[in-house]
């Protein structure tokens, strides 16, 4: 199809023309597929799995890591349990440490509660530190630091008591020694000494801020002149010393020994009952404190009781948790397998329904190459078919063609050779149009000269134009190359072709081929050819199709033109297999030009291939030639060639034949037919070189495609001649082949001329001259031997004839065929021969006088045309 | 493959002189090269009257190449049963113009060993025969 249509001015006469060009093959528009709709359905579907995968991941991680951390929490010792432990413990050492300091007196158990305290401070306030990340625990902490405190102020206030009770007994000792020393002179005792031991009321502990550690105010009441405003213990020794003094000698000594020891008993029992009220003091703080630790140890149960139903809670949670993921899990599974599953069914039902149709594809590839593979063969089945009888048809219509024949009979015989001609046109047309489409067809890439090229076109063709009323020219521009490396056979087929075409298609007029240089650039040449008729031309819709398979414009164009309509089609694709382009411009009534072009590259003489034409007389007699075909005619049809340059040969109708004979007897060359039944003449030939056979094979065949060709140099056949053939092509091959070969047979002398091998043309001593194989002596000698055999036997059948001896003449006749035959003197050869078979039957005796009387004829003619030969005259001279 | 100790020999009876001395030359020639590959003799002996030919028949002729039409109403299939008498073992090639196909059958049925139509591949037939036969007595 043309990819695009350009109009083109035409400077003639400003007519309107249409022009197509052509620069590609053909445009294939395949239908566009969507193939989006399964990926993207699984990539989709794919994508959605994927998701609830990393969903579902997202959220068991999640899940996980909660329920890790609730474990974590729960298997984490209770730090805020750990520190009130530690805060109870601290408790019973401080109770322990004022117990025995209660016991002991010791200042390092006093020490010892003083630490206790410290530590204990310390551990709340790490408590309140836990309380951040636990604000449900924030209340017991609070009510844990009052009660702390609570205890704390109890067993300071115990310590206090114990210090007065201390003091006390430290008045007591005190006393006990002043009435030891009753005689002694207490005057000297002075209030200071007593202040010094004064024991001071210990403050009841105010309620204390909570953060003001509990040692400091513990310190401030113990060290505070602050008196607290608190049952105020019986009077102090101060107030009991405050008794102003006085300080006498003698009796007075008495008296104030006897106010002492009152005062001593008023103390006395004013500290019994301050003792008393002491022990009840104590009491109640040991009852205090009972209660207080009590508090403590039910807070402390509290909370640990309320961190076991966190951790229960916590638990149920985190089992609620695993349970709500595993469900998700679960469920996500569950639609993740399900998609999965669609997805794994949707794939495998892609790729089930992908296999089949695979199979489906490379079952219908298999059968698409079958069917071109049967194509191809049927092609060249048909090929060979048609060839072989053609063959036939060309070669003995060539043969007789050398023969003499009247006027009529050489017309007649032209058109058999013209019509086998166009027949093996039309074949090759058929099979160049194969190979085109398949892409087969291979280029020659060899020097050439344009110019020859045209010109041979124009010999070719000018006789069909000078049939018409036509002429024929041709010009080549001076600027073209001389040599162009390229294909000559094609651009020949093309140039002939188009020319054909313009001839056919001009009834009278004119036809021009003109080349010239388009456009060089270094070594590449752009040549156009062109081709002018001033035919009938082409209408503007035809245009377009002409060079379409078997369009030849019109319909009615085939009907009075003729042809088959694939030339310009095959012009076209050959032209394109070039990487040229083809132009049309016609204009009905006027004419038609088509402008081709074609790029070469440019060459030089070295690049033109050697000539190797060789005449028929340097063909060496007497070759021993083995003939392989099945069909008798072929065999004729060789036979009859290989006799008129004297070869000897031998006939063989199959492939076995060949191989036996080519293996036992000695031969020159082999000439093979391709195909036969049983074993055809590859297989033949492979055979007969397994043997060691070396001899020159040829193929001749009808079988001419590219694997045929190399099926034929594989199995070791030298060289191919295609059916139909020429003699010339023939004997061209056999020439080449032996040239190479290194025996050859000694052809000393050299073959008659052919003006030399009868003097009259009623014979002919090529054959003769053969036989003798260059021994003139023998050839002179056979020559008047025929010239005696002739006259004696002429003078047995005339008086045969004449006696009615019909046995005797036909004797005598029959003696003289063989050697009329050896000396192609046809024309006495039928006489005698027509003699013989009268004589032996006995019927159409009438004729016998004509008959005789030619014989005479005849052979006087043969005898006086030897006698004129140089060669017989040497003889004589 | 064997030899042959005594020359090969090769007998012709043809009447027509020119014909007669055609094929013993066409067979000298193909049997000289024969005889260099093979180191043998060959020994042709050409004659134009039946007469001669039996009379110089040797014993251990090899091959007789005998025209059909030998002139004076006398045919090779007369001939035969002299030939074989003389010479057992000899093949004779009846070679005749006639294509005829009861003739040569007949031939063939006398004993002769071949029949060769006499046409321009006459000569080189009966050459590849001698080959044959050649080839034939050495393999034996």
């Amino acid at each position: 199809m043309p990819s695009f249509l350009r109009n083109i001015e035409n400077e003639r006469n400003g007519v309107h023309h249409a022009s197509v060009e052509f620069n590609s093959g053909h445009n294939v528009s395949k239908p566009v597929k969507s193939r989006f709709t399964f990926e993207f359905g699984i990539i989709s579907l794919l994508v959605v799995v994927a998701g609830i995968v990393v969903v579902t991941g997202w959220l068991a991680y999640e899940r996980f890591t909660s329920l890790v951390a609730s474990v974590d929490e729960a298997t984490r010792p209770d730090m805020q349990l750990l520190a009130m432990e530690k805060v109870l413990t601290n408790l019973s050492e401080a109770e322990s440490a004022v117990k025995s300091y209660s016991i002991t007196r010791e200042d390092a158990y006093f020490t010892q509660f003083y630490e206790t305290t410290v530590r204990t401070d310390k551990q709340i306030e790490s408590l309140y530190g836990f309380l951040e990340a636990d604000t449900a625990s924030a209340p017991y902490l609070d009510s844990l630091h009052a009660l702390v405190d609570e205890k704390f102020q109890v067993l300071n206030d115990l310590l206090i008591l114990k210090n007065q009770y201390g003091a006390q007994q430290a008045l007591e000792k005190f006393l006990a020694k002043v009435e030891q020393n009753a005689g002694a002179d207490t005057s000297r005792l002075s209030q200071d000494t007593l202040i010094t031991n004064k024991t001071a009321a210990v403050d009841e502990q105010e309620p204390e801020k909570k953060k003001k550690g509990l040692l400091a105010r513990m310190v401030d009441n113990l060290f505070s002149k602050k008196k607290p405003e608190q049952p105020q213990p019986p009077d102090t020794i101060e107030q009991a010393v405050a008794t102003p003094q006085t300080d006498t000698t003698g009796g007075d000594e008495q008296i104030a020994m006897a106010e002492i020891n009152k005062t001593a008993q008023e103390i006395r029992r004013k500290e019994a009952a301050r003792d008393a009220w002491l022990k009840r003091q104590e009491l109640n703080l040991w009852e205090q404190d009972s209660k207080v630790n009590k508090r403590i140890r039910n807070l402390f149960d509290s909370m640990k009781e309320e961190g076991n139903q966190n951790l229960s809670a916590q638990a149920k949670v985190a089992e609620a948790g695993v349970a709500q993921t595993k469900q998700l899990i679960a469920a996500f599974c569950i639609v993740a397998a399900l998609l999965l599953m669609i997805a794994a069914f949707i794939i495998f039902a892609y790729v089930r329904n992908n296999r089949r149709y695979r199979k489906a594809l490379g079952r219908a590839k298999i059968k698409a190459e079958e069917l071109a593979n049967a194509k191809e063969r049927f092609l060249a089945n048909m090929s060979h078919e048609i060839r072989t009888p053609m063959n036939a048809i060309a070669g003995f219509s060539e043969q007789l063609g050398q023969s003499k024949l009247s006027r009529d009979q050489r017309e007649q015989l032209d058109i058999v050779q013209k019509s086998a001609d166009h027949l093996l046109h039309i074949v090759n047309d058929v099979l160049d149009l194969t190979k085109l489409r398949s892409g087969r067809l291979k280029l020659e890439s060899i020097g050439f000269k344009p110019r020859d090229v045209v010109n041979e076109v124009v010999q070719l063709m000018l006789p069909s134009a000078g049939d018409k009323e036509v002429t024929l020219e041709a010009e080549v521009s001076s600027d073209v190359p001389e040599v162009v490396i390229g294909d000559p056979v094609r651009l020949r087929q093309v140039l002939l072709n188009l020319v054909g075409n313009s001839i056919k298609f001009t009834p009278i007029g004119a036809v021009q081929i003109k080349v010239e240089l388009s456009r060089t650039s270094g070594k590449k040449a752009l040549l156009q050819f062109s081709v002018m008729d001033t035919g009938v031309g082409i209408d503007r819709t035809n245009l377009k199709r002409i060079f379409e398979d078997f369009e030849q414009g019109e319909i009615s164009t085939a009907r009075y033109f003729g042809g088959t309509g694939l030339g310009l089609s095959i012009t076209r694709m050959l032209i394109e297999a070039q990487n040229g382009t083809i132009e049309v411009d016609s204009e009905p009534g006027k004419g038609t030009t088509v402008s081709v072009l074609v790029p070469y590259k440019v060459g030089t003489a070295k690049d033109l291939p050697e000539k190797t034409e060789l005449a028929r007389e340097t063909v060496p007699r007497n070759l021993k030639v083995l003939v392989v075909d099945d069909e008798p005619f072929n065999r004729k049809l060789l036979t009859a060639i290989l006799e008129k340059y004297g070869m000897i040969y031998t006939e063989a109708g199959n492939g076995t034949k060949a191989v036996e004979l080519a293996t036992g007897k000695r031969f020159d060359i082999i000439l093979m037919d391709a195909r036969m039944p049983e074993i055809d003449g590859v297989e033949a030939t492979r055979q007969i070189r397994k043997a060691g056979v070396e001899i020159p094979i040829v193929a001749l065949t009808a079988a001419v495609t590219a694997e045929d060709k190399k099926a034929y140099e594989s199995a070791g056949m030298n060289a191919l001649v295609g059916k139909p053939f020429k003699e010339a092509e023939l004997i061209r091959a056999i020439s080449r082949l032996l040239e190479k070969k290194e025996n050859l047979p000694a052809a000393p002398h050299e073959a008659l001329p052919v003006n030399q091998s009868s003097a009259n043309g009623k014979f002919d001593v090529k054959e003769l001259f053969r036989l003798s194989d260059g021994d003139d002596q023998f050839f002179r000698e056979m020559l008047e031997t025929f010239i005696t055999s002739a006259r004696e036997t002429l003078t047995k059948i005339q008086e045969a004839y004449q006696r009615r001896q019909w046995e005797e003449m036909a004797d005598a006749a029959h003696r003289l065929c063989p050697p009329s035959r050896h000396l192609d003197a046809h024309d006495l050869l039928a006489s005698l021969k027509e003699i013989e078979r009268i004589g032996r039957s006995k019927k159409g005796l009438k004729r016998l006088e004509e008959l005789v009387n030619q014989v005479e004829f005849e052979t006087q003619a043969v005898i006086s045309g030897i006698m004129e030969l140089p060669e017989y005259r040497k003889q004589e001279a | 493959m064997g030899e042959l100790t005594r020359p090969f020999r090769i007998a012709i009876l043809e009447d027509s002189e020119f014909y007669n001395r055609l094929l013993t030359r066409q067979l000298e020639s193909y049997t000289a090269a024969i005889a260099l590959d093979r180191d043998m003799i060959f020994d042709i002996r050409s004659y134009l009257h039946p007469d001669d030919f039996l009379i110089n028949l040797e014993t251990d002729t090899d091959v007789a190449f005998v025209d059909y039409y030998l002139g004076d109403g006398v045919n090779a299939q007369q001939l035969l049963s002299r030939i074989f008498q003389r010479c057992e073992d000899c093949k004779v090639v009846v070679i005749s113009q006639a294509r005829n196909v009861r003739i040569s059958a007949v031939s063939l049925s006398h004993g002769a060993y071949a029949y060769i139509y006499k046409d321009r591949q006459a000569l080189p037939r009966s050459c590849f025969l001698v080959e044959d036969i050649v080839n034939a007595k050495l393999s034996a």
